[in-house]
């Protein structure tokens, strides 16, 4: 209808470009930052659901064996008493690569059983054959990324180890990446399953069976089959739900990163609403001369907003692009995270789904609406006028922002509150730390005004004229500057709270694996697959271990997944000494009488997680089915244990071997005698090793740098967005500050023609600069604090069940508060710059 | 179509500015009555509240207390959004400073009003830029005109609908004495031809002559110079 | 608004692209035909081949032959229930060799064949072709040949001589409810094929299989199916052929008939078929007589035409579906009709292999019949 009315704003916003990239920029890097998140978070889950699919093909169920072993002689059975039940056997296993140095995951199949696992129950004929496979021994298939990157081709030979096995391989097909029908996900080699066992040289079984069960009758039969037949031997596990559960535990991790891009999304809305403002302040004349021609206070509406959708659809769809581009770079380090903690996966390819981009474009034009929304309604109230605007900057009512901002800050606290004290939700968190610095923000044109009046007062010389000028513009034009701060505000305070956040959770993981670990050495069967179970130690072995010279004493440790009513859980059962008995850290039940019934009643303690996830305490009982049937434990203790997000629950070997017929070990802590070096400890200990297993001795220095490591790099993206959430807020302060000094311009032509010099003038608005950064410095540090506190007291107890001992540390503050200033100094340098530079007759003929 | 109410009727108007305690009062008891196709200068200096009684005149804002009519409709009542459709539809608007928005072309400037009122037919506009002189300057931007011609655009904004009354408010203000003699014989003419009613502001004393009434506001109130 | 609704425009053409091209990467084309293990090209050095006629030597010759790269235990019957119900059954053992020897290895997976299992089961009555197939690595005992007394078997699917004397053997079978548990008694005695039992395939020297059947066996046991357990009565025929060759180059596929007439007299022919659908020279048959009289068929004996034809609406593939078969040299003249259509089979390879129905005249007198027809090629 009025296209001319659009005409006469998109003109306007053409002609002036920067303030157009600006609102862009804003809402683009915000889009990117969701959309980068999702992304990696989807190709990570495509990326496990493809190798799932490559290494198990439809299998639905898996049989596992109790230390990762499913004997030939079982799996014979197996297939006899379900003839017809679509079964295949595999063997995995991590080999090292000698002439790489770097390992590779063994996958011995049986092509002819596998055939029903595949699409159609077609053979796997599109890339290779798998008779060459099946019929020449030694022979293997790999993925072509893999192969690329050992420089391999069809007919080279690849020599693996297992422990000090040796054997070499001769590659016949290489298969494409894993998205191709018959693809293979790489760092994966593909044998036979004969020579898997010819390569492990274990010849008497296999890894698992993989099945596929269609239906719940079969399950259920084939689950009572086992039990009668095998009893606890054999366990089947139901695949989809596995992957479900491992889907799940990685929700937290994301739910971290969301919200940071949640962050980062308030940003670029702070960023538009600033655009905006100013983009209307500066057709203040424009908008008075329509309104007067007759344009009604609808149509002044309709035209902003529609013009902050082309924004926010121009500046999400870059934002999409982007944050493809930025989801490609953080797949390695995200990839990295969930292969320490989660589950073995090589993210290959970034999954680009569209729902997700629909879903964060809506994301992206709704918020630029609404960032757009209140400078939009107040250009509505705008007066039509036939006088000769005279671009009266409007001195803000005092009074009224008071009223408001004190109304926002003591609702949105309040609200904040309610949710945390009345919700359960991790998500309430989340909700919280928005409201908390939503308010906040609400107090910083507040903060500016005092801060601003409180300054002046200081400096009542003559000399800091100019000072004390650019301190009172600050204050007048509060409307102005309180965004720009706040938008920075946030971002600092996001930084300190994530920062207070990660630094307690380090201090208290670092206090954690100190305690825990009491033992100078450790030894463990190594096992790096999630899904089967490490080599056990043998009596024998550890009574070798016990008899060395360096060693006073051991501590034993026997791993088993054990099924409650809420679910299969690790089991730990203890031989502690006193040392050990140290390293628990008892957050619930007292040490003293949790040790007195520990090794001769039916008593187990559980991790805080555990606690958390079943909303389990001390005096409740665990049903637990032991060999001798089910049995009722009961809770005396809660500790502190971060290794795992699912909890675990531990009870003293006596306790287990009253349950329980097994005689071998998981692991050792060795406590080495004073006079003798950990490292000569550590070689004697390794000598006993058989060469030809693959057990390790770790020192505790070693296993807690490891541990921290990991740590690290979990927390990398994090660290990553956070800068990215600085550096647009600096872009946003220097935005807001650049248009404020553009709305100034004839002001200071006026100071420059009353005698203001160059260097006042710079003085002026580094000033006002100052000021902008120390507000939001100052008020970012207890918001900072605030988000802290919530993320270690609601959030994180909430999503993992994890409690942290909580660290303010200055070093974070006085670094976050230098940034903040010194974003909004280096923002200020080039208004200053332009500013000195206006010459007096130009500026007064501005407008 | 005889129309027997005059173009301008203001009756008992008061205008404050202000809150209560420091109350402006810049009209008190206005009574005026201007007919139709008559040429009335406002005359006086600036701060007179010269501009305050057009924006009333103009619809634009709402006095305190008293009646305004133009046209026989009582304007002093009407709510926001029926005030704005009366200025699109009954008035012209022409200001000291222009106020052409300056992203738009002469030619969409002198549309406009035109676009906002659903007439679609560009002919008027066209017509309007030949009588004044400006069709060659059509599809310039408004902000390389120089000052007579951009307020001859503005002229032509003000007039393209055929607006029964013609505000304006000091539009020789910013431009050199021929200029302004020039640009006022350009709005009488044109005013004259199509028998509106013309209301000028000014304190310039070159305008006086063309006026067929000058009024001047003392003491807050409208009286005949 | 034109603008808007340009800019919407263009909004929606990029997300389709990316939503396509983002289906395209994820699904790729994921049709492909499988060949099965009868692969083509030349077999791997060391399998012998079917060149000169040999002596057969019973029962050892039942089992395997494992110098031979494919072998197959085939036995199809016809048999009607005590209640009247009347079903065809197919249970074939094949074994593919990759390897003519295994090589030495502690792991008991270590094998070079694999073992393929077809068994199907028509039922005219309700007109349910129940066909299952399997595969096993005979590994562990789950699948293989024994020697003493001859047993093939995949699971709980087999083939086994109970009675050498006798010639009476056991077929079991089972799978989603359908089974299959009858005693089949040689009536016929072992009938070699070919040039004394050595069937060629073409005129190329050792593509030629070894070949002999037992075309009439009496069966009797029991069939299950979704209707229920049926005691039934019929007759079987019995093929076992092992080879190294394959198809020749230019030929298509074949069409085997396997045909038990009421006046006791078996009929065994089949016939090659080239890319032109012409039927190749070295196609050949016997017939036996109730007394175990065996005269050779040659193509130029035989004078088979289709009368009707059948297209699968699962494979596409176009069949013949009756067929008129004169035999003048013998007086036969008959009708050959599928009992029912669907009795394709459509997993690792496309074949029809169904139970017929004969009509038709030996001089002047009527005769009828049953058997199983086999048509590979079609699709």
């Amino acid at each position: 209808m009025s296209s001319l009315i659009y005409t006469a704003f998109s003109r306007h916003l053409i002609k002036h470009p920067w303030q157009l990239g600006l609102a862009l920029l804003g809402i683009a890097v915000g889009v990117a930052v969701i959309v980068s998140i999702r992304l990696t978070q989807h190709s990570a889950f495509e990326a496990f659901d493809i190798a799932t699919h490559t290494t198990m093909g439809q299998a639905s169920h898996r049989l596992v064996g109790p230390k990762g072993l499913v004997t030939n002689e079982q799996y014979q059975r197996m297939v006899l008493a379900f003839p017809a039940l679509p079964m295949t056997p595999v063997i995995n296993q991590r080999l090292t690569l000698p002439e790489h140095g770097r390992a590779i995951e063994l996958l011995g199949i049986d092509p002819i059983s596998r055939t029903k696992f595949n699409p159609g129950g077609k053979v796997d004929r599109l890339w290779f054959e798998p008779e060459k496979l099946i019929s020449e021994p030694r022979s293997a298939i790999i993925s072509r990324t893999t192969a690329a990157e050992l420089g391999l081709r069809t007919g080279s030979y690849l020599t693996v180890n297992y422990g000090p096995k040796t054997a070499r391989l001769k590659i016949i097909a290489l298969l494409p990446p894993p998205h191709s029908p018959g693809g293979l996900v790489k760092g994966l080699i593909i044998v036979d399953i004969a020579t898997a066992q010819e390569v492990l040289q274990l010849y008497h079984g296999i890894s698992h069976i993989n099945l596929l069960i269609n239906d719940n009758y079969t399950a259920t039969h084939l689950n009572k089959t086992i039990s009668a037949a095998y009893g606890d031997e054999l366990e089947l596990l139901d695949l989809a739900a596995e992957s479900r559960r491992i889907k799940r535990m990685t929700a937290a991790f994301y739910s971290n990163l969301n919200a940071l891009s949640l962050m980062a999304l308030l940003v670029g809305m702070f960023l538009i609403y600033n655009t905006e403002t100013f983009i209307i302040l500066q057709r203040r004349k424009i908008l008075g001369c329509l309104r007067a021609l007759g344009v009604s206070r609808r149509q002044v509406l309709q035209s902003i907003l529609i013009e902050a959708s082309c924004i926010g659809v121009i500046g999400s769809l870059g934002g999409i692009i982007l944050g493809v581009f930025l989801a490609d770079s953080l797949l390695g380090i995200v990839s990295t995270t969930i292969n320490d903690l989660y589950f073995k996966t090589s993210i290959d390819r970034l999954s680009v789904a569209s729902t997700t981009l629909f879903g964060s474009f809506s994301v992206g034009v709704a918020s630029t609406l609404l960032a757009a929304l209140i400078p939009a309604l107040q250009a509505t109230r705008i007066e039509p006028t036939l006088m000769t605007n005279r671009n009266s900057v409007q001195p803000p009512n005092i009074r009224q922002i008071c009223i408001i901002a004190g109304i926002i800050f003591f609702l949105c606290n309040l609200l904040s509150w309610f949710t945390l004290e009345y919700s359960q939700s991790p998500n309430a968190g989340f909700v919280g730390i928005s409201l908390v610095v939503f308010g906040f923000a609400a107090i910083c044109p507040l903060a500016i005004i005092a801060l601003s009046a409180g300054t002046r007062w200081l400096l009542s010389s003559q000399r800091f004229l100019p000072e004390r000028h650019g301190l009172r513009t600050v204050s007048t034009a509060v409307n102005r500057t309180g965004p720009a701060s706040a938008a920075l505000m946030i971002a600092t305070a996001a930084s300190i709270g994530i920062g207070i956040m990660i630094m307690s959770f380090r201090v208290s993981v670092s206090d954690w694996l100190d305690t825990a670990l009491r033992a100078d050495l450790y030894v463990s069967g190594e096992h790096f697959d999630n899904q089967s179970r490490g080599v056990k130690l043998s009596p024998a072995f550890v009574e070798k271990i016990e008899r060395l010279d360096e060693v006073t004493s051991t501590s034993t440790v026997l791993r088993q997944q054990i099924k409650t009513p809420s679910g299969n859980v690790q089991l730990s059962a203890y031989k502690l000494n006193a040392a050990a008995r140290q390293g628990f850290q008892f957050k619930v039940g007292d040490s003293e009488a949790i040790w007195v019934q520990w090794e001769d009643s039916d008593v187990v303690i559980i991790t805080e997680p555990y606690a958390h996830h079943n909303l389990l305490d001390i005096g409740d009982d665990l049903q637990i089915k032991t060999n001798t049937g089910e049995r009722r434990f009961q809770i005396v203790g809660i500790y502190a244990d971060y290794a795992s997000e699912r909890g675990n629950i531990s009870m003293s070997r006596n306790t287990y071997d009253r349950h329980w017929e097994r005689d071998d070990y998981d692991g050792i802590g060795i406590y080495v005698a004073p006079n003798v070096s950990i490292a000569d400890a550590a070689s004697s200990v390794t000598a006993v090793i058989n060469a030809n297993s693959t057990i390790v001795v770790n020192s505790a220095a070693e296993l807690k740098q490891t541990s921290l490591e990991v740590f690290d790099r979990t927390f990398l993206i994090t660290e990553l967005l956070r800068a990215i959430a600085v550096i647009v807020s600096v872009i946003g302060i220097l935005g807001a500050l650049l248009a404020q000094q553009l709305e100034r311009t004839r002001e200071y032509g006026v100071l420059r023609a009353i005698g203001f010099t160059i260097p006042e003038m710079g003085r002026t608005i580094l000033t006002q600069t100052f000021l902008l950064g120390a507000t939001a410095a100052m008020i970012a540090i207890p918001v900072g604090i605030l988000i802290g506190v919530i993320l270690i007291e609601v959030v994180n107890p909430r999503s993992f069940g994890w409690t942290m001992i909580m660290q303010i540390p200055t070093a974070l503050m006085v670094k976050s508060f230098a940034i903040a200033v010194l974003a909004a100094l280096g923002a200020g340098l080039y208004p200053s710059y332009r500013a000195a530079r206006i010459e007096v007759t130009d500026a007064m003929r501005y407008e | 179509m005889a129309n027997e109410y005059p173009a301008v009727n203001l009756s008992r108007v008061c205008k404050n500015y202000g809150q209560a305690l420091i109350k402006q009062r810049v009209l008190i008891d206005v009574e005026l009555r201007i007919n139709r196709g008559e040429f009335v200068v406002l005359f006086g200096r600036s701060g007179s509240g010269k501009s305050t009684l057009l924006n009333l005149i103009g619809a634009m804002d709402r006095p305190t207390s008293g009646l305004i009519e133009i046209d026989g409709i009582q304007i002093s009542n009407l709510k926001e959004r029926a005030r704005t459709e009366f200025r699109r539809a009954s008035l012209g608007f022409i200001f000291q400073a222009y106020n052409l928005i300056p992203t738009l072309t002469a030619f969409e400037n002198v549309k406009l009003p035109l676009t906002l009122n659903g007439i679609f037919d560009e002919t008027p506009a066209l017509k309007i830029l030949n009588d004044l002189g400006l069709e060659n300057k059509a599809g310039s931007s408004v902000e390389d005109l120089s000052g007579g011609e951009q307020q001859r655009v503005a002229i032509g904004r003000a007039l393209v609908h055929s607006p029964s009354l013609i505000l304006a408010d000091e539009p020789t203000g910013n431009l050199d004495i021929e200029t302004g003699h020039e640009i006022i014989r350009l709005i009488d003419g044109l005013v004259r031809r199509n028998g509106q009613t013309l209301i000028m502001a000014t304190h310039s004393q070159e305008v006086i002559g063309y006026a067929d009434r000058v009024l001047t506001i003392r003491d807050r109130k409208v009286v005949e110079l | 608004m034109n603008n808007l609704n340009a800019l919407g425009t263009l909004l929606i053409t990029f997300l389709s692209i990316v939503a396509i091209a983002v289906k395209l990467l994820s699904a790729a084309d994921n049709s492909w035909s499988v060949a099965g293990f009868l692969s083509e090209g030349a077999p791997p050095l060391g399998f012998e081949y079917a060149i000169e006629p040999r002596p057969f030597e019973f029962p050892k010759d039942h089992s395997s032959h494992p110098k031979f790269r494919s072998e197959w235990w085939y036995f199809t019957g016809n048999v009607n229930s005590e209640t009247g119900s009347s079903f065809g059954f197919q249970l074939t053992l094949f074994r593919f060799a990759f390897r003519p020897q295994a090589t030495k290895s502690n792991s008991p997976w270590r094998r070079s064949n694999v073992y393929l299992g077809h068994f199907a089961i028509s039922d005219f009555t309700s007109g349910v072709f129940h066909n299952f197939e399997r595969q096993g690595r005979p590994a562990l005992g789950l699948a293989g040949v024994r020697d003493k007394p001859p047993r093939i078997w995949i699971r709980d699917w087999s083939i086994e001589l109970i009675e050498a004397e006798m010639g009476i053997w056991q077929l079991k079978a089972q799978e989603a409810g359908v089974v299959l548990d009858v005693k089949a008694n040689s009536r016929r005695p072992i009938t070699v094929q070919g040039d004394q039992g050595l069937s060629k395939k073409s005129e190329a020297p050792g593509n030629a299989s070894f070949y002999y059947s037992i075309p009439r066996l009496a069966i009797a046991g029991s069939i299950t199916t979704p209707t229920g357990n049926h005691q039934v009565y019929g007759n079987a025929w019995f093929d076992h052929e092992w080879s190294t060759s394959a198809l020749a180059d230019g030929q298509l596929g074949w069409d085997w008939f396997s045909l038990q007439l009421s006046d006791g007299r078996d009929i065994m022919f089949y016939q090659i078929r080239d890319r032109a659908g012409r039927t190749e020279a070295v196609s050949h048959g016997m017939l036996l007589t109730k007394q175990g009289v065996q005269t050779a068929l040659r193509p130029e004996h035989v004078q088979i035409t289709v009368t009707q034809y059948w297209q699968s609406p699962t494979s596409n593939a176009r069949y013949p579906a009756a067929w008129q078969i004169r035999i003048p040299t013998h007086g036969i003249s008959i009708r050959v009709l599928p009992r029912m259509s669907e009795q394709e089979w459509n997993q690792s390879f496309v074949y029809w292999e169904g139970a017929v129905v004969v009509t038709g005249e030996s001089a002047t007198e009527p005769i009828s019949g049953t058997g199983y027809v086999e048509l590979v090629g079609y699709n």
